[in-house]
């Protein structure tokens, strides 16, 4: 195990503040104008990771004055199939690259066989995938030479053989590999209202020392389900997590996940800035946006390739 | 039946997720595959049955792939419908699922996948144009995206002094290279033509195109013979006299003529990014 970081709090990482994922849509943007209105940029791994076009280009810029952070979809960690060497090679060399202040994935699986399903997969929550995903967790941070940030991923169903709380999961988690966590109250949310359980009683029960980021974001309501669809303002149910949260770990980085139908960037830093409000206990009131028919859930791989004269 | 393990669960969902069909087809099959069926998996709940909640990854694996998919084929998606693209997209989706992490390989093989799957037209008595010129667009929008996605010549040295025709080119000593983002294409229909809502067909004249960037602005652009075979194998050689050498015996231009040729057209070439000086 990692030894180092063992009994700092946050892994010894620090509130890097508000920040945004950084998307194609908003590159014209931010190679206009110096000031980026925002504290740091969370990108896509996978979108970077051996491309060398325009993305690039305009990450070359940020990254010189805004910390990065590395968050991937493809990493596996819960899959049957070995770790894939020739991905981890890849995001390490980003890594190497960008210098982020963390690297983050999901706890669920991507793909089994050698396929690739790109979605973020629901585990069955039992000892036996527990201790196969610490494993995996260990070496992983062992050849990243980092602690792993895990992101509790949105889930539209459970599994009968399950034996342990999804929050369970995560405490025992960290206990056993001292990897981070990257608590997405967007998700708590949906995945509480699809299963009935307590999302508040989620937050109180994760190792709330481990946490080192926050996602915020909205998702749609599809009459008896949500959806994360990454698409919408945060609705008032999850600012209130947000608040919760953030009295429980002291004040952590906080990171706005829009991924679809994306507003020009000011109006995407206009919502982010509703944040510092919100902690304060002037939750904004907005509604869960609904829908009749069903779409599909965020997709932030789907990074348009651009040029500079687009 | 005893407690399915982790390996076991993963097998069952990612086949009821890439099978081809209906929710229906996909666990008949994935039951005949593993001996499980959905009741031996999705824990019950009163608010939503269990086939909604596996529906909801199982219409999301190809509604989502489609979309990606949609992003890099804006100009063949515009020619053939909406409809047709999502039609196409879905069999090939479900015909080659994905095996890359990395969704910028999704696309492909979608190009040859159009080909291999061709009807013959002669038997449907339709225009074979309708179903080429669809293949044609594919291949050009990869190409394009590849263009894109690899390595330029942003960050090397660029022939920027304009005296440099005039004076010659050291065919030797001077290394000139291209870069990898560089895609040489040959098409039978004229589809970089194509405008948004175009509302005829591009011409049918077979076209060599250079696709690549300059300042990481696309650039295309038209070759004649001699170019197309000059930039393909300096794509896979460093020296440029071996390089005339080889299109000369291609094209049965004279090497003289050619290194004439190149005098003239090098400054094109490096505006449109098929060329630099390492």
């Amino acid at each position: 195990m990692l030894k180092h970081h063992k009994n700092e709090p946050r892994l010894g990482l620090k509130n890097l503040g508000l920040g945004v994922g950084l998307r194609s849509e908003h590159f014209p943007y931010l190679m206009k104008n110096n000031d980026p209105m925002v504290d740091w940029f969370e990108i896509i791994s996978e979108n970077f990771m051996n491309n060398h076009g325009y993305a690039r280009h305009v990450l070359d810029k940020l990254k010189k004055t805004r910390p990065i952070v590395m968050h991937g979809v493809s990493m596996n960690i819960g899959s049957t199939d070995p770790l894939n060497t020739t991905y981890l090679k890849a995001l390490k060399e980003l890594a190497e690259y960008v210098q982020p202040e963390w690297i983050s994935d999901h706890l669920c699986w991507t793909g089994f066989a050698g396929k690739n399903t790109h979605d973020l997969l629901p585990l069955p929550l039992t000892e036996e995938s527990l201790k196969h995903v610490s494993k995996r967790v260990l070496e992983v941070q062992d050849y990243l030479k980092r602690p792993l940030v895990l992101e509790n991923p949105s889930t539209y169903l459970e599994f009968k053989q399950s034996t342990i709380t999804e929050w369970e999961f995560l405490s025992a988690l960290v206990e056993k590999t001292n990897c981070g966590l990257l608590l997405d109250v967007n998700n708590v949310f949906v995945s509480a209202t699809n299963h009935g359980f307590s999302a508040e009683n989620y937050i109180q029960n994760i190792p709330i020392e481990n946490v080192v980021q926050i996602h915020i974001a909205g998702p749609t309501d599809y009459g008896n389900f949500l959806i994360d669809t990454h698409d919408q303002p945060v609705p008032t149910p999850v600012w209130k997590l947000y608040k919760l949260a953030q009295e429980l770990t002291g004040g952590v980085s906080t990171l706005l996940e829009w991924d679809a139908n994306i507003p020009e960037y000011p109006e995407l830093v206009k919502e982010l800035k509703k944040a510092k409000e919100a902690v304060l206990g002037n939750i904004p009131i907005n509604k869960i946006q609904k829908q009749e028919n069903f779409s599909i859930a965020s997709n932030p791989l789907n990074f348009k390739l651009v040029a500079n004269n687009e | 039946m005893n407690k399915p393990t982790l390996e076991e669960t993963q097998f069952w969902l990612k086949n009821v997720l890439i099978y081809k069909g209906n929710l229906h087809e996909k666990l008949v099959k994935a039951r005949s595959q593993t001996g499980y069926s959905m009741d031996d998996f999705i824990k019950k709940s009163n608010s939503i049955h269990p086939a909604q909640r596996l529906g909801i990854y199982s219409a999301g694996y190809t509604m989502r792939l489609v979309e990606c998919m949609k992003a890099s084929f804006p100009i063949l998606i515009d020619f053939m419908g909406e409809q047709f693209f999502d039609t196409f997209a879905d069999a090939y989706i479900s015909t080659i699922p994905s095996t890359s992490w990395n969704l910028f390989d999704l696309g492909a093989k979608f190009p040859e996948f159009l080909e291999k799957t061709k009807p013959n037209a002669s038997k449907m008595d339709i225009n074979p144009d309708i179903i080429e010129i669809p293949i044609q667009i594919a291949k050009f929008e990869r190409a394009k995206s590849e263009a894109l996605h690899y390595e330029g010549s942003e960050k090397k040295k660029q022939i920027s002094d304009p005296i440099f025709p005039l004076f010659g080119i050291d065919f030797e000593n001077t290394n000139f290279q291209t870069p990898k983002c560089l895609q040489l294409i040959s098409l039978e229909f004229q589809v970089h033509t194509l405008t948004p809502n175009s509302k005829k067909p591009p011409i049918k004249k077979k076209t060599l195109l250079a696709i690549s960037r300059h300042q990481y602005r696309m650039k295309i652009l038209e070759l004649k013979p001699w170019q197309f075979e000059l930039l393909k194998a300096l794509k896979s050689n460093d020296s440029l006299t071996e390089s005339i050498l080889s299109t000369s015996a291609k094209t049965t231009i004279p090497e003289t003529e050619i290194k004439a040729n190149l005098l003239t057209w090098i400054t094109v070439a490096t505006e449109h990014g098929c060329i630099y000086i390492r």
